[in-house]
């Protein structure tokens, strides 16, 4: 059923394949921009895919103004000043975000800074704040899971205040998202594992929650079938080009489908988790997603039904009787998580990624204050959300 | 044809029905903050003096409130004054069916027909105190259509109920 209205948009380039960091300076060059700031981590660098994005500046007319490598695990206000403060005093004129999360993350509030001219981020809080027109942006992931690449949202994290500050603005999109194989590659299998189910999260809740619509289901479900064709492959074997190159496309896609279809309570129960028990959001997700699938069953099991052709395939589908496709959906995610778990020891438990009974409540409350909340389609409560956090135990 | 300077009309009816509408759940929160127990508890977190606006864009109506000694009032906020929480609905239109049972408060998020200014947790803090002022406003059957889950209306419920409609819309508590 199509839904009475819905906003769909996604204006992000994407250079994909061989090659694809070279075509950074004709991008740049594009948008008239000559001086790009790099912001990454030290995890990047150390890992040589620094060197690699360098290496595609190499016979180009460009000049670096800024490798800033010293982004924290988690975006902060205070690393998003300190490098807006430098991109100033370097005369920087364009923003490549080269990492995972956190770096995109914080490209997307030094873009806000510099574009809005302004000193204090927290005015622009909220959704739809920003007015201004934004620096240059070109994205370049390093992980297959956040989608950030292609998302309208960033967090911050307000030190001082210890709060997580939420920017939802379509003007947050990068330019060009690149998605080179090169840049995945040497991922642990572990976080492999988990930025992939990050993904597959992604496009689920992105299918199943109050904002879908037809354009974001063709993103998810390309995404879902991307994922079950590939992540234990890539986990199996980290070399398989081909199969990397897979993951990136389906984290993309399904980043597409969740910018514009929100996310719902396994974001919303994962992010608390993150913030009380410093989780993983990737194993977070892995470890959640069945169990609130299992609570949403009776009012999306025709969704989750539907959803069993792409993460299996046509005989499997067509051989299960129509009522049990939900069931044996969730099931096929337990045992990728079991096969996961068995293959690189990913937590398929709260217990086992570090979450203590006495937080339970912590997280609970926190998750009920979460945005995700509001899109998924049934209603939770406090008891609900305890619930699922002991059988997810 | 060709014309020029069209100047757009007015949607008189839309208007007034958000107005009175803004106004009935202003007072249904300022009655519900006085007894209502899941409103007091998402009230707990708000400071003394913290305040929020809903507002239609682009000139109105719109419904401000403050906490005030542990409750919530509807006030008016000066010009140039920000409220610590500030939801913009869109259009005018989605107002009318936000306010007239056709859309839930959810529904109007998912459509991307509200913009929100302030701390996300402060939103679902006012996105529920809105449902369940709402739950008390409108019979099941509308309620259906704007809630997630219909509470139970039990006797004391009931009571709260007629108590809102008759001495919270005169009075506000």
């Amino acid at each position: 059923m199509l839904p009475k209205y819905y906003e769909f948009q996604n204006p992000v380039k994407i250079n994909a394949g061989q090659d694809a960091l070279e075509t950074i300076p004709y991008e740049l060059k594009q948008m008239n921009a000559s001086r790009p700031i790099i912001i990454t981590d030290k995890g990047i660098t150390n890992a040589g895919l620094l060197k690699t994005v360098l290496n595609a500046f190499d016979d180009s007319e460009l000049t670096i103004g800024i490798i800033f490598d010293e982004t924290p695990p988690d975006s902060s206000l205070s690393t998003v000043n300190r490098i807006a403060e430098l991109y100033r005093k370097n005369k920087c004129d364009s923003i490549i975000a080269l990492g995972g999360g956190s770096p995109m993350d914080t490209a997307k509030g030094v873009n806000i800074l510099i574009s809005e001219n302004t000193d204090d981020i927290r005015k622009f809080m909220g959704a739809d704040r920003l007015k201004s027109k934004m620096q240059p942006f070109i994205a370049i992931p390093t992980t297959s899971g956040t989608g950030s690449e292609v998302t309208l949202v960033a967090v911050i994290y307000d030190e001082a205040n210890q709060v997580k500050m939420p920017f939802t603005s379509a003007r947050l999109l990068p330019d060009v998202a690149i998605l080179d194989p090169r840049m995945t590659i040497g991922l642990p299998p572990r976080i492999t594992a988990a930025t992939g189910m990050d993904a597959l999260t992604h496009a689920i809740e992105a299918y199943t929650c109050l904002q879908k619509n037809p354009m974001s289901d063709a993103y998810a479900t390309a995404a879902i079938k991307l994922v079950g064709e590939n992540l234990l492959k890539v986990v199996k074997d980290g070399s398989n080009k081909e199969a990397r190159f897979a993951m990136a496309n389906a984290s993309t896609m399904a980043g597409i489908a969740f910018s514009n279809s929100m996310v719902g309570a396994v974001h919303a129960i994962g992010h608390a988790c993150g913030a009380v028990a410093h989780i993983h959001h990737g194993n977070a997700m892995a470890i959640l997603l069945p169990y609130v699938m299992e609570f949403n069953m009776d009012m999306l099991g025709n969704l989750y039904g539907e959803l069993l052709l792409f993460l299996t395939d046509a005989d499997t589908y067509t051989t299960i009787e129509a009522d049990k496709r939900a069931g044996k959906f969730i099931e096929t995610i337990k045992e990728m998580n079991k096969k996961l778990n068995e293959l690189c020891k990913m937590p398929i438990k709260l217990y086992d990624a570090g979450l203590k009974k006495e937080q339970f409540e912590q997280v609970a409350t926190t998750a009920l204050n979460d945005g995700a909340m509001l899109p998924n389609p049934k209603e939770l409560s406090k008891k609900d959300v305890l619930e699922i956090l002991e059988r997810a135990f | 044809m060709i014309q020029t300077n069209y100047r757009p009309g007015h949607k008189l009816i839309q208007r007034s029905v958000v107005k009175a509408g803004f106004l009935a759940l202003g007072r249904g929160i300022e009655s519900a903050s006085h007894f209502e127990k899941s409103v007091q508890e998402e009230i707990k977190n708000w400071q003394e003096g913290f305040s929020f606006t809903m507002n239609v864009l682009p000139f109105g109506p719109k419904l401000a409130m403050r906490k005030k000694n542990g409750v919530l009032k509807m006030i008016s906020l000066k010009k140039g004054e920000t409220a610590d929480l500030t939801v913009e609905i869109k259009n005018l239109t989605t107002a009318f069916r936000m306010i007239t049972t056709q859309m839930g408060a959810h529904h109007v998020f998912a459509q991307n027909k509200i913009g929100v200014s302030g701390n996300i947790a402060d939103s679902m803090r006012f996105i529920r105190i809105v449902y369940t002022v709402e739950a008390y406003l409108f019979p099941k059957i509308l309620n259906k259509n704007i809630l997630k889950k219909s509470p139970k209306m039990d006797i004391k419920k009931r009571f709260n109920r007629w108590h809102i409609y008759t001495r919270g819309m005169l009075f506000g508590n």
